[in-house]
């Protein structure tokens, strides 16, 4: 691409040629009050400019400002010192940058003479207003949830983190969108092992465009393809991504997405949540425990009651095994297709039910709950028996929703080994999904950390949650983790 | 390339193994004809052991299968009588008292041999008329699991399972003490001293 | 990398107690009829001390010259290196059989006799062969998420079987003959293989105490003397009816009147087998040089198997892979005999 011009008339000719004439391209041109009659243009991109304040604290005070004598750069020098009463003004000397910022909502100012080109902010676009997030519901904790704008978002992280250690740092990513993201550290808790390992990982990341954390989760994950475990953490809320940079971890801001990435991220966090902080010890120690018998439920229970019902009927107590056995009689599909059609038509409902206009969302629910639950038991299509397993699975997994995907396919995945190999089955496909656990890092640290390897002083926030005067006294930085390569 | 034709061969073979791994066989419970207990009676001079299937319906589910022995008995059972039945449920086997001589011994000597079985079943003694009561009313094992249990936790050494029987009498050849079920008792437990 | 990493070796003889559980959980008539509990107890005794003294040669190389055995052949005699390490390859191939084949001996007979033994093997060593390829530090820690399940299984096993304890079963006098201690303690020798994987892999792992030797040896008695006391009290002469009798044993557990735990003896031995196959395929590699792990790992995972199909249609090859004399013999060989002969060299040449 080529360089900004000293001539101002040919850097809005090149402007032009480069956004094909695009209707959001604004360019007004001046002359300025000098003696030399400089001319000069302010560039915005319609709809991304706060209207009232590119022209009251930009044209107003640029059209009515003597330069006197001054030329180019002096001019330039001038305006920043002077004139503009904007508290943003960054100085700008590429194409790259001037339509990077042009496009980000700054205004650009362009004077003849000079390659030197300024960008004042005056962001005004229009966004969405900070929320509580739908995917991380809390009781006790804040209400305010990441939103689409960087600059929102790093202003979340800042009020709860006054801290000068906290640092952000932009890169941009995405060939075509040209997204900005931010890495944003503890200086004095990360590793700079680390932070290395996660810029030199964006940098590689050779897209077209970004438009939301997923892009970047394989350019940051260790071997992605090898596990279906995400290493990388996604929260839309500040207090959980302050907690976690605390601790060491970094996190990376993505512009136009409120998903924040926070890396690294160990399979214990999954079960740890905003309001065990909140809620008293016990309680939150209860809290976890259930959490990791619902996750245990969610991904066992469909895949064992299918090896029980096929090859171990003698292992169900005798009141269950009277009504699974008459109920499973009635209906014409073996149990593991039976059960295996059951967590599908579920997943449908499921899907169905985030996509459908909230209009018809209580209609279709009640349709679904009486086909399904009801009419399809009564014909005799599938057993009230298989119903309720897979229901009880499906309402297990929304406990830890984050660990949806990788539950969902170890479901499936233990139902036919189930339904082929018995409890055997599991057990070896057990082995191997821990073994692949094991295994999996996340930039370098275990993904099993605290469990495996084994880390006596991290236990205090895994299965319980340690009083807080416990838990103060040492914060654990994740690069200490053993085995960390870091 | 040569990498991901040898990664999908790989998978193919181990489908493959695991489609022969004998999960053709498996014992569904939506098929499977569930024995809970089994009674040995006389029929006309012939000894007929009659299994117990579990079912929801008021009457108990039992049919009867003429044999010799145990073994026999459960062998005619899934070729013949009663298709896909599944034994490692039986939870008591009751002998009528004027047959225990003759086959209590080998009954439960096949039983210790075969692992499907658990050590724990429990072995009774009993009368004609209990057996017949078995045939008629579905909440017989019921009660008499019930006394079994109190038994068990009497001073008086009963042996009442398999692994206790079998012990008594491949450690000794003395007598030894069985529970022992009367109709005319209502169903009530009594010990009986008894030699194989 | 993750696989470069040195990891405490408590983890691997966490890992190794787990492989000589194998030993009790796959007991086959080993132990002589006609012999007391306490008979049996000291015999138990005497066979880990024997597997103690066995240790040693590895004990030392760790202790004091934080070495393993491969590595010291690697440096003294770079000439016979490959002679040596295919001879430990054989053993360890050997070893992986003799467990492998009770294991689908025990399957078959206890838990689904329609399953096809040699489908059964070869998706067993295909587990073990991806456990292989993750190496030595990924098993020992999947190792410990193991224990959590070991322990949960053994406190059911034995909880479940106090209400069938009967002290009138057995009797707390001393009755053995001379044949039943040599016979019960080379049983209890078996264990001692535990050293030669010990030998070869203890040079991934750091912090090593001496103590944690004893440590597991102790608890492999502890353990050992459980199920023997189980086998003896709540059994009886029932044990003798059936082979493998710790299933039996797991088949009398009950809590609460629920049943089924005899499920959990085999998801003990199950994990038990996978950890001792898939150790000796990392011993294997380490043998062969690490280069080429997959290779390495494969070509002897396919050894095992076809020696598996060939001794399941040969008795005369079963026999002699599941011989206990033939296979202490071969511990004793490749634990302590060849590593001593290379420890005194060693400590010669060190000294001289």
């Amino acid at each position: 691409m080529n360089d900004l011009n000293n001539s101002i008339k040919e850097n809005i000719l090149m402007l032009k040629e480069l956004f094909k004439e695009s209707a959001d391209l604004t360019i007004r041109e001046m002359n300025l009050i000098s003696s030399n009659s400089v001319s000069a243009a302010l560039i915005t991109i319609e709809g991304m400019c706060n209207k009232e304040v590119t022209a009251s604290s930009i044209l107003s005070p640029l059209t009515t400002y003597d330069f006197k004598n001054l030329q180019g750069e002096k001019v330039i020098d001038e305006i920043v010192l002077s004139v503009l009463a904007s508290g943003e003004i960054i100085e700008i000397n590429t194409l790259d940058e001037l339509i990077s910022f042009a496009t980000s909502g700054f205004a650009v100012i362009m004077v003849d003479g000079t390659t030197k080109t300024l960008a004042v902010g005056a962001q005004g676009y229009s966004y969405r207003s900070v929320s509580e997030p739908e995917s991380e519901v809390v009781q006790r904790g804040s209400r305010e949830g990441f939103t689409e704008p960087l600059r929102v978002n790093m202003s979340l992280i800042r009020r709860r983190i006054k801290s000068p250690d906290l640092v952000f740092e932009t890169i941009t990513t995405g060939k075509t969108s040209r997204t900005h993201l931010m890495i944003c550290y503890l200086q004095k808790s990360v590793s700079p092992k680390l932070l290395k390992k996660v810029r030199s990982r964006l940098e590689k990341c050779d897209l077209d465009t970004v438009f939301a954390s997923g892009y970047l989760s394989e350019y940051l994950e260790d071997e992605w393809s090898k596990s279906i475990f995400s290493g990388i953490g996604i929260s839309e809320r500040p207090d959980t991504v302050c907690g976690k940079l605390t601790e060491g971890r970094i996190a990376v801001l993505i512009d136009g997405t409120p998903a924040v990435i926070v890396v690294p991220h160990l399979f214990v966090e999954e079960f740890q949540g905003v309001d065990d902080y909140s809620n008293r010890p016990y309680y939150a120690a209860f809290i976890r425990i259930l959490k990791y018998i619902s996750f245990f439920v969610s991904v066992f229970l469909p895949g064992i009651y299918t090896a029980l019902a096929q090859f171990h009927p003698e292992y169900f107590p005798t009141w269950i095994l009277i009504k699974t056995s008459e109920s499973l009689a009635q209906t014409p599909l073996p149990v593991t297709l039976e059960v295996i059609l059951m967590a599908f038509i579920y997943e449908i409902m499921k899907e169905a039910g985030l996509r459908i206009p909230k209009s018809l969302g209580h209609a279709v629910s009640i349709v679904g709950a009486l086909v399904i639950g009801d009419s399809a038991v009564s014909a005799g299509i599938i057993s009230s028996s298989t119903l309720m397993v897979v229901a009880t699975a499906a309402i297990c997994s929304y406990v830890t929703s984050q660990l949806y995907p990788p539950i969902m396919i170890l479901r499936f995945i233990y139902i036919i080994v189930g339904g082929l190999l018995g409890l055997w089955g599991i057990l070896l496909t057990t082995i191997a999904v821990l073994v692949n656990m094991s295994a999996k890092t996340s930039l370098g640290i275990p993904y099993l950390s605290s469990l495996a390897p084994f880390s006596r002083n991290s236990m205090r926030d895994v299965f319980i949650r340690a009083p807080w005067k416990i838990l103060s006294k040492r914060t654990i930085k994740i690069q200490n983790f053993p085995e960390s390569e870091d | 390339m040569r990498k991901k034709i040898v990664a999908l061969l790989l998978c193919f073979i181990c489908c493959v193994s695991v489609l022969f791994s004998g999960c053709s066989e498996a014992r569904r419970i939506d098929t499977a004809a569930i024995a809970e207990n089994v009674t040995v009676d006389t029929v006309d001079g012939k000894t007929v052991y009659t299994f117990f299937l579990l079912s929801s319906e008021d009457k108990p589910c039992g049919i009867d299968v003429p044999a010799d022995s145990f073994e026999e008995a459960c062998a005619l059972a899934e070729n013949r009588y009663i298709p896909n039945i599944s034994i490692a449920r039986i939870d008591m086997i009751m002998i009528n008292e004027e047959l225990y001589k003759d086959v209590m011994k080998s009954d439960i000597e096949y039983i210790s041999t075969q692992p499907v079985y658990s050590p724990n079943l429990k072995v009774t003694l009993c009368d004609s008329n209990t057996v017949k009561r078995m045939k008629e009313e579905k909440r017989v094992p019921e009660i008499i699991d019930n006394e079994l249990m109190l038994t068990e936790n009497s001073t008086e050494k009963v042996n009442t399972t398999c692994l206790s029987i079998f012990n008594s009498f491949s450690e000794s050849n003395d007598d030894f003490s069985v529970a022992y079920i009367s109709a005319e008792k209502e169903l009530k437990i009594e010990t009986m001293k008894i030699r194989l | 990398m993750q696989i470069n990493f040195k990891f405490p070796s408590n983890r691997l003889l966490l890992s190794l107690f787990f492989c000589g559980s194998a030993v009790i959980l796959l007991q086959n008539y080993n132990i002589s009829d006609n012999t007391s509990f306490l008979f049996n107890l000291i015999c138990l005794v005497v066979g880990l001390v024997l597997c103690c003294i066995v240790f040693i040669p590895s004990m030392v190389l760790k202790r004091k010259y934080n070495l393993d055995f491969v590595m010291l052949t690697r440096r003294k005699t770079p000439r016979v290196y490959y002679l040596i390490m295919a001879f430990y390859s054989a053993y360890a191939v050997y070893t992986a059989e003799y467990f492998l084949l009770r294991y689908t001996d025990m399957f078959h007979d206890k838990y689904f006799s329609d399953a096809g033994v040699n489908v059964i093997a070869f998706i067993m060593i295909a587990i073990c062969f991806y456990g292989a390829c993750r190496g030595v530090n990924i098993i020992t820690r999947f190792g410990i998420i193991l224990s959590a399940f070991a322990l949960l299984c053994y406190i059911l096993i034995f909880s479940g079987g106090v209400q069938s304890l009967d002290f009138e079963l057995h009797h707390f006098d001393f009755s053995g003959s001379a044949i039943g201690f040599i016979s019960n303690t080379t049983f209890f020798l078996t264990p001692s293989f535990i050293a030669v994987i010990f030998a070869i892999l203890s040079g991934y792992s750091e912090n090593f105490k001496s103590r944690q030797i004893f440590v597991t040896l102790i608890s492999l008695a502890v353990e050992f003397a459980a199920f023997l006391f189980f086998v003896s009290f709540a059994l009886g002469a029932y044990a003798d009816s059936q082979s493998y009798q710790t299933f039996l044993m797991s088949k009398i557990s009950q809590i609460s009147g629920l049943s089924g735990i005899e499920s959990f003896y085999f998801a003990l031995t199950t994990l038990s087998v996978f950890m001792i196959i898939t150790l000796l395929l990392c011993c294997i590699n380490r043998e062969m040089g690490e280069s080429k792990t997959i290779l390495n790992v494969s070509v002897f995972s396919i050894v095992i198997f076809v020696l598996h199909i060939c001794a399941s249609y040969l008795n005369s090859v079963g026999e002699i892979l599941t011989n206990p004399m033939l296979f202490n013999l071969f511990n004793i060989f490749a634990a302590f005999i060849i590593p001593g002969i290379y420890l005194l060299v060693f400590r010669r040449s060190e000294n001289a």
